[in-house]
C-alpha cells in the first residue's frame, strides 16, 4: 500500500470548516420550521451536557437527556445550525429504553450553538442549547486549514 | 476496517464492541454501550487525486431487546467517525440485544449480545 | 552510564533540560473528554483496531500455512517484548518492520503495507498487552544518540527542533492547546485528528510537516532512531496503548 501522501490529502474538518464559510449558518428557525412546521419549543425538560470548549471538533462528547419516562418520549431531534449538514441526528426511545437518554460524539465544524428538541408524547416541544467553541490544536498540520 | 482513501484494506464486517452486562435483575435499568468502526465518509473531503471521497456513512442505528426497540436512530454526517453511543435499557426477560447500523450502501452491520435476568 | 552522559553532554550544548524535568505522560496534557475517551475499553475506538488485531494474530495466511500463533502462540506472550530493537545486521528494527518481516519471510505472506489497517491493528494489538507496564528500552548508545541528535536539530521553515517544543516550551499554550512532552509511550494512538489509529511515524511526519520540514519516509532508519531515543527518555512511564490524542 503507497504510503499515505497527506500533502494532498484534506481532511474533513478543514472541507466542512471552507463549507460552513462559503454558506451561511443556517437559522435555527428555519431548521424548526422544517422539522416541526408550526410548532416551536420552550426551553425545559431536556438538559445537554456539552464541553464549552473543544480542540478539532472531530469527535465531540455530548449527552442528551430529558426529564420523563422514555414511554413518554416520541423523540429527541439534535441540530448543529453551524455544520454544513445541520441536521446532526434523531433519537427515538422504543418500549425497552430504560431512560431517555444518550450519549455520543459529533462532529462540529465550527463554533456554534448546538441545539436539541425533545417532542413528548403530547406533542409539546421542549429545547435545550450550549454554546461551543471550536479552537485550533497546536500544530499547523498542512492540512488543518484552520 | 472500513473503506477510506488511505486506507483501502477492508475486512467484510467492520469491528463492533458493545457492553451489555452478562446479567441483571427484573426492572434495572443499565447502560449500553456500543462502538462501531466506521469512517463516517460525509462527502466533503478529498483524496489523493483531487477527487471528492463520496458520502458513506451509517445512517441508521437500532438496538432491539428480544425484538422490542430499545432506541432507533437517525445519524447524519455530524456523527464522529467510529460512532459511539450510550444508551439504557430496562430488563425484563432473558434473552438476546440485537444492533443494527444501516450503512448508506445498504449493507446491514450486525451484533446480538445475550442477557441473562433474575 | 555512557548513554547518560552522552545526553548530558549533548543537553549542556543545547541549553539543557528545563528545571524538575520528569517524563509525563501525554495523558497529562489532554482534556478530560479525552480522558474519558480514553478510558473506557468500550469507548475507547483504539480498542476496534486491537480486537482487530486480536483476530489477525490467529489468522493464517500465505503460503506457509502460519498464523502470528503458530510461531508465537498466545498473543499474551508479547506483554514485557520491546522495540525497537537492533537486528544481526546492524540495522534498526521497529514492531511493524518485525511484523512485516515476520510475515513476508516466515509466513511468505504479503507485507501489509505500513500504515495500512491491518499493520495497525496487530501493531496495537500486540503493544496493548504491555498496557500499564513501565515503557523500557535497551540503552543502545548508538541508536539514542542518534534519536537525540535528531530531536535536538533544528529544521524547517520555521527552524525548531523537537526539543524547542517538547522540551523548552512543555505546559505552555500554543494556539490554544497545551504543548505536551511528546512521549510515545501511547502509541500506536487514536488522533480524533486523523479519525484513525495512526503509528508514532505517522505522527513524526505531521510534526515534521508542522514546522515546515521535509518528513522521513515511514519506517525509515532515521525515524527508528528517533523513536528509540523517545522510548529511553521516557522510561518509565506507562504503556497506555492504545491512546487518545487529540
Amino acid at each position: 500500500m503507497a504510503p499515505v501522501d497527506r500533502r494532498k490529502v484534506l481532511i474533513g474538518s478543514a472541507a466542512l470548516v471552507a463549507a460552513g464559510f462559503v454558506r451561511a449558518e443556517e437559522p435555527l428557525d428555519h431548521l424548526l420550521g422544517e422539522i416541526f412546521a408550526d410548532r416551536r419549543p420552550r426551553p425545559g425538560v431536556i438538559a445537554m451536557k456539552l464541553s464549552p470548549l473543544a480542540e478539532n471538533g472531530l469527535a465531540v462528547p455530548i449527552t442528551l437527556s430529558v426529564a420523563e419516562p422514555p414511554a413518554n418520549v416520541k423523540r429527541i431531534v439534535l441540530l448543529a445550525p453551524g455544520n454544513p449538514f445541520p441536521r446532526a441526528a434523531e433519537y427515538r426511545f422504543g418500549p425497552r429504553a430504560g431512560k431517555a437518554e444518550i450519549s455520543t460524539r459529533i462532529r462540529l465544524a465550527r463554533s456554534q450553538t448546538v441545539t436539541a428538541v425533545a417532542e413528548l408524547g403530547d406533542g409539546s416541544l421542549w429545547s435545550t442549547a450550549a454554546d461551543i467553541t471550536i479552537t485550533s490544536g497546536a500544530c499547523a498540520e498542512i492540512y488543518d486549514a484552520h | 476496517m472500513p473503506t477510506d482513501a488511505r486506507h483501502p484494506d477492508t475486512p467484510e464486517t467492520p469491528k463492533i464492541l458493545i457492553r451489555v452486562p452478562v446479567r441483571a435483575q427484573r426492572g434495572d435499568v443499565f447502560e449500553i454501550k456500543a462502538l462501531i468502526n466506521h469512517p463516517m465518509e460525509n462527502g466533503l473531503r478529498y483524496d489523493q487525486d483531487g477527487q471528492v471521497i463520496p458520502r458513506k456513512i451509517i445512517h441508521r442505528f437500532v438496538c432491539r431487546y428480544n425484538g422490542e426497540i430499545v432506541v432507533d436512530c437517525d445519524w447524519g454526517t455530524a456523527v464522529s467517525a467510529n460512532p459511539y453511543m450510550s444508551f439504557f435499557a430496562v430488563a425484563a426477560d432473558s434473552g438476546t440485544f440485537d444492533f443494527e447500523w444501516t450503512d448508506d450502501d445498504g449493507t446491514i452491520y450486525r451484533h446480538s449480545a445475550p442477557i441473562l435476568v433474575a | 552510564m555512557l548513554a547518560g552522559a552522552a545526553v548530558l553532554f549533548v543537553s549542556a550544548a543545547r541549553g539543557g533540560l528545563p528545571e524538575n524535568w520528569r517524563p509525563r505522560s501525554g495523558h497529562d496534557f489532554i482534556t478530560p473528554g479525552l480522558k474519558d475517551m480514553q478510558a473506557d475499553d468500550f469507548s475507547n475506538p483504539g480498542m476496534l483496531w486491537v480486537s482487530q488485531g486480536q483476530d489477525l494474530w490467529n489468522k493464517v495466511e500465505g503460503r506457509a500455512g502460519k498464523s502470528c500463533a503458530t510461531c508465537h502462540g498466545e498473543l499474551s506472550s508479547m506483554k514485557g517484548i520491546q522495540f525497537p530493537k537492533r537486528a544481526a545486521d546492524g540495522r534498526l528494527v521497529n514492531l511493524e518492520l518485525q511484523i512485516e518481516q515476520c510475515r513476508t519471510l516466515r509466513m511468505q505472506a504479503p507485507a501489509l503495507g505500513y500504515e495500512s489497517n491491518a499493520l495497525l491493528a496487530l501493531t496495537a494489538a500486540i503493544r496493548n498487552q504491555s498496557r500499564g507496564l513501565p515503557q523500557s528500552i535497551p540503552e543502545d548508545r548508538d541508536a539514542i544518540a542518534s534519536g537525540e541528535a535528531y530531536f535536538r536539530a533544528r529544521r524547517g521553515r520555521f527552524n525548531l527542533a523537537c526539543a524547542s517544543c517538547h522540551e523548552q516550551n512543555v505546559g505552555k499554550r500554543l494556539r490554544d492547546e497545551i504543548v505536551s512532552q511528546g512521549q510515545t509511550n501511547g502509541f500506536p494512538t487514536y488522533r480524533v485528528r486523523w479519525e484513525n489509529l495512526g503509528s508514532v511515524h505517522r505522527r513524526f511526519q505531521d510534526c515534521n510537516e508542522s514546522i515546515g520540514a521535509e518528513p522521513e519516509p515511514l519506517g525509515s532508519q532515521t525515524y527508528i532512531a528517533l523513536e528509540w531515543f523517545l522510548a529511553w527518555r521516557g522510561r518509565g512511564l506507562p504503556i497506555e496503548t492504545p491512546s487518545v490524542r487529540q
